[in-house]
């Protein structure tokens, strides 16, 4: 046997060793952090828990209870009427709620509510309207949404309500 | 023939990663630069989640919001006239800065909002598919004018200045649409030559 082609004792052995032990560490020295780094993307993205609220029907949301009263068409967009009932003193406020209409492309408008005057009872109802523009080909397939957006959002998804007309 | 062709493979991979090494910018700021769309004036520029069209470019000595106030700019008013639109969710322009040729950077003024009467443009909330119409307003030197570009953002408009050698917060991977304003030295000179002594800024319109 020559000098080139002789083998190390147990050379042959070592081979698929080596390669099962690549196949379990590469995977794992790979995966492992990037499991870890979509875990904490996922924790921390923007994503919804949506309600939907058939048509008559209430929900709570921050607090509240919200009924959809109507949603009308105006000259440049449309506008919204809710019923709104605090559940309990935290939900008094409108504060951290926004208004908003989508549509089934998943385009959002935001609505501006009008000022209230009568807020701050318990289990005592009050009408919020909120309007805003929204293009008039798209006006009368959007659908109103109630969102909860505190000033500061704890890691997790926000509660949305989605009416159905 | 195998000693060969590990070579050729080891050769290949150094190759590969001396490219890769080479390519990849080694600063902060280039490796996490806007992502910057070119545009033209009175073009609409797709850039990110809002598309924008610079409709006009004038120049003033002095502003009015009401015909009675009047605000005096460092060098002349650049007031450009925008048309803008979000594509998906709303959104506000709130970064907008004028890129000299030289590289220097100026914000749109704060005067901007005095001028406008309290209703500056990068304060205004857009929405799919609406467009609305505004002015920012830039107070520059006339030398910096030719060759200008307008740069606009819904990044967040930075408070103030970060520390020096430290990238401005918030500017990673973000849109942006570059629209060089196409003012030559001498078309600058024109601009700044008709600038009327008082302007009124337009108003944002939907």
């Amino acid at each position: 046997m020559s000098a080139e082609t002789r083998e190390e004792p147990g050379a042959g052995r070592r081979n698929p060793w080596t390669a099962v032990a690549l196949a379990v560490v590469l995977p794992v020295a790979v995966g492992l952090p990037l499991w870890r780094q979509l875990g904490y993307y996922d924790r921390h993205r923007y994503h919804e828990a949506v309600t939907t609220v058939p048509a008559g029907g209430g929900a709570v949301l921050n607090h509240a209870s919200w009924r959809l009263l109507d949603l009308r068409r105006t000259g440049t967009g449309v506008r919204l009427r809710l019923r709104m009932t605090a559940l309990d003193k935290d939900g008094t406020s409108t504060l951290e709620d926004l208004f908003e209409v989508r549509d089934e492309r998943g385009r959002r408008w935001q609505l501006e509510s009008d000022p209230l005057n009568d807020l701050g009872q318990v289990g005592r109802p009050v009408t919020i309207a909120a309007s805003g523009v929204v293009p008039a080909d798209v006006a009368d397939r959007v659908f109103p949404v109630v969102r909860y957006a505190p000033l500061k959002q704890a890691p997790g998804p926000v509660p949305v309500l989605r009416f159905r007309r | 023939m195998r000693r060969f062709v590990a070579a050729l493979t080891g050769l290949a991979l150094l190759t590969a990663a001396w490219w890769v090494a080479g390519r990849t910018p080694d600063d902060y700021d280039h490796r996490y630069a806007p992502l910057a769309t070119e545009g033209r004036v009175g073009a609409p520029v797709r850039a990110g989640g809002f598309v924008v069209r610079v409709d006009r470019v004038t120049a003033a000595r002095s502003a009015t919001p009401d015909g009675d106030e009047l605000v005096r700019p460092d060098g002349v008013f650049l007031i450009v006239t925008v048309s803008a639109m979000s594509r998906r969710a709303p959104l506000i322009l709130s970064t907008a800065l004028l890129r000299t040729r030289d590289g220097n950077v100026y914000r749109d003024s704060v005067k901007n909002i005095i001028a406008n009467d309290g209703d500056p443009f990068e304060m205004t909330t857009l929405a799919p598919s609406v467009w609305t119409r505004g002015a920012y307003v830039f107070e520059v030197p006339p030398s910096e004018l030719a060759g200008a570009t307008f740069v606009v953002s819904d990044r967040p408009a930075n408070e103030k200045d970060p520390p020096k050698d430290f990238p401005a917060f918030g500017f990673e991977l973000t849109a942006e649409a570059d629209i060089p304003l196409g003012l030559t030295e001498a078309g600058a000179r024109r601009l700044v030559a008709g600038a009327p002594e008082r302007a009124t800024i337009p108003g944002t319109t939907t």
